[in-house]
């Protein structure tokens, strides 16, 4: 029962992955979020733990596995990360009652993480409680966007003319405007790539293409934009294109709107953006492939990175939020020990030894003294 | 003992020559950890029989410390912080009539804490080398053991390549970015040491900027070797990433509002330039070059120099710490935690 149990697992992780694949465009993330949480949520109820480090481990051993097939798509990242603090949460509750003193709070702080002993205690009724946290999780996606929406609304103002840029790639972004369609007179400028099909279903006054942004922008009062991750410094990735916009509406002193979901938000940081830069669309058009073949790269993101200091305001469904405070909510999310203290780093501790790097062994530790036979 | 008798006052020499000691026997010890050290041995050898004596002790024994020769702001910081963590205690072992009980879990609040001090910089680098570009050029100022760790770390790291270059400025007048150069070269970098004046041309060729602290403060600021601020506003202006790494003892819970305050609060005194320097190669009026030699009195007042700037937060990116990997308006957070 058990093993058929686990070929079903690895048959749900294959169609997950492939489920991926199958799309030829970007899909908007909703989508991508739901299936991995529920891809998740068989994992909890299924697999073989009584402990949390056993179920820590099977997160993480499926959790990269799914992340490396698709490095670039940070949601998948932001889900296995969250589901695991829920999991460390319940963990750590039903082990120390008195959780909000100063005496616990920097004794946490300070204690090394990787030999926390309550990870080690079995738990009853643990596997209910995470079946219900991760179901919180998934009631909070299906409800984000109208959520989204709701808060964001407030933003906007009548008589307002908003430039909004995706908009056919963000289902996000066209429930926003057709929100606020409905509750003001305002007109829409969509910023469309030549190659897209325009979204006829949905009433925008102006198209315009991006290199008309910079001028049309002297016009616009707000810009709203969808991201595609949000770091904890408030820096973020844009579809290709919003940064011009964001450096536009800098110069003109338009206020930037970023919405984001919470699975969107993730707790580390990308220290070199470029290499998870992937490039969509064919570089040349075919019928010059034979002239410019090997003289001439064309770089098509699909990524842009923006700084913090670009963006008014980011969106997300529980709150508005500025740009400088996003490391505020980090952490109800996800938890510190699953972001720094992963098994590779601890394959790689032994590794990067002090004295194999020719830099002497750390301060001599002193033997522990019994304290009360001192 | 009674409560009024007094431990035997701490031999303030003793101590400090302790701290030197350690000092010399590992040249990358860093001096925050070693004052730890020398504090968890006075710990464990106290007679103390309260609370208020062990603190008394511990800080004159951090008093004895700043006064030693190699003394820096991170030893103070260090010191307060390791007093503040081992006597914060629960109220339950607080009530014991049985002081030795009190001063068991001390001990052991002490042990934690020098185990964690001291693997934080292995923690740092690990976290941090994967800021540093494959194959790029990172700046780096004056002689940071920290520092020096991280590019070690990502040198050896696999998945990070080794291929990337440092520049090192020299850093005047004490010359602790030549120190630096040596070290890197031995460690196989391909190192260029820079003037110090150099700094805003050659910007435009690094791709990341790499800084200690002796000292991170409330605001997300630091406090570094003179200097630094001159590398962090050229990088701010080319838009360079700033990354300062710093072990958590280092935090210090002061806001400067001017820059006298710096010194201040960096204790560091002002160091007379050496005026008997011999300026050799320099044009003269006629545009020959000649040897110069000054003769100024070293006694003059007015041209001393400060060892230490302060560096404000906007200039920085991150602050990579044990404690995890910060933006600077994040510091004063966790700051609040620390000495809560």
């Amino acid at each position: 029962m058990a093993s058929r149990k686990k070929e079903d697992l690895v048959e749900l992780r294959a169609k997950l992955l492939m489920g991926i694949k199958r799309s030829a465009t970007r899909e908007p993330s909703l989508k991508l979020a739901t299936e991995v949480l529920t891809f998740l949520m068989r994992l909890v109820r299924h697999e073989k733990y009584d402990k949390v480090e056993t179920l820590l481990e099977v997160l993480h051993e499926n959790g990269s596995l799914i992340t490396a097939a698709y490095p670039s798509e940070f949601v998948i990242r932001n889900l296995v990360l969250a589901v695991s603090k829920i999991a460390r949460d319940e963990g750590f509750r039903s082990d120390i009652s008195d959780a909000t003193s100063a005496f616990n709070s920097l004794t946490r702080l300070w204690i090394d993480r990787r030999k926390d002993d309550t990870l080690r205690v079995p738990l009853k009724d643990f596997r209910e409680k995470l079946i219900d946290g991760v179901r919180e999780l998934q009631t909070e996606m299906e409800t984000c966007r109208e959520n989204i929406v709701r808060i964001g609304t407030e933003l906007i103002s009548t008589g307002d003319i908003v430039m909004v840029h995706s908009l056919n790639s963000s289902t996000t972004i066209q429930s926003f405007l057709k929100d606020i369609r409905e509750k003001h007179k305002l007109r829409i400028m969509s910023v469309q790539n030549s190659s897209e099909p325009l979204n006829n279903d949905f009433p925008v006054e102006d198209y315009i293409k991006l290199c008309e942004a910079a001028t049309k922008m002297a016009h616009v009062t707000k810009v709203v934009l969808s991201a595609i991750t949000v770091f904890p410094d408030g820096s973020c990735l844009l579809p290709p294109g919003g940064r011009s916009i964001c450096l536009s509406a800098q110069r003109h002193n338009v206020p930037v709107y970023v919405l984001c979901a919470f699975y969107k938000i993730a707790p580390y940081f990308l220290p070199d953006p470029s290499i998870i830069i992937k490039h969509t669309l064919p570089g040349l058009p075919f019928g010059m492939a034979r002239k410019f073949a090997g003289r001439v790269r064309v770089l098509q993101p699909a990524i842009e990175y923006t700084e913090p200091g670009l963006v008014s305001l980011y969106v997300t469904n529980t709150t508005v939020i500025n740009p400088h405070h996003v490391y505020r909510i980090i952490t109800d999310y996800y938890h510190q020990g699953d972001v720094y203290d992963s098994p590779d780093f601890q394959k790689d501790e032994a590794a990067l030894n002090s004295e194999k790097l020719g830099l002497g062994a750390p301060a001599h530790i002193p033997p522990v003294n019994d304290p009360l036979k001192a | 003992m009674s409560d009024t008798e007094r431990p035997p006052v701490l031999d303030q020499d003793r101590v400090a020559n302790d701290f030197l000691a350690l000092l010399r026997g590992d040249s990358y010890l860093s001096s925050g950890i070693a004052a730890i050290r020398v504090l968890y041995d006075i710990l464990n050898n106290t007679d103390a029989s309260t609370t208020f004596q062990v603190i008394a002790e511990l800080e004159s024994a951090t008093s004895a410390m700043a006064n030693a020769e190699q003394a820096s702001l991170c030893v103070l910081t260090a010191c307060e912080i390791f007093t503040r963590y081992v006597t914060l205690t629960p109220s339950e072992i607080l009530d014991n009539r049985d002081f030795r009980v009190v001063l068991g879990f001390y001990r052991n609040r002490a042990y934690q804490f020098l185990q964690r001090s001291a693997n934080s910089p292995n923690f740092i680098a690990r976290i941090a080398c994967a800021f540093m570009p494959r194959d790029g050029t990172v700046l780096v100022h004056s002689y940071s053991k920290v520092v020096l760790r991280v590019l070690a770390t990502a040198k050896m790291s696999n998945s990070i390549g080794s291929k990337f270059r440092v520049f090192v400025t020299e850093s005047r007048p004490d010359f602790s970015g030549r120190r630096m150069y040596e070290e890197l070269v031995r460690h196989g970098f391909d190192a260029t040491l820079i003037l110090d004046v150099s700094v805003g041309s050659l910007m435009s060729s690094v791709d990341v900027v790499l800084i200690g602290a002796e000292g991170v403060l409330e605001t997300g600021g630091i406090i570094n070797k003179m200097g630094t601020l001159n590398i962090t506003d050229s990088a701010k202006v080319m838009n360079k990433p700033v990354y300062v790494v710093a072990e958590s003892i280092k935090f210090v819970k002061k806001a400067p509002m001017s820059k006298r305050e710096i010194t201040h609060i960096a204790l560091y005194p002002q160091k007379p330039i050496n005026m008997s320097l011999n300026i050799t190669e320099a044009r003269d009026a006629s545009g020959l070059f000649r040897r110069f030699e000054t003769d100024y009195n070293n006694d003059d007042k007015q041209n001393h120099y400060q060892q230490v700037d302060y560096s404000p937060p906007t200039n920085i990116n991150l602050i990579i710490t044990d404690l995890g990997i910060f933006p600077p308006e994040a510091v004063g957070g966790e700051l609040v935690k620390l000495y809560a």
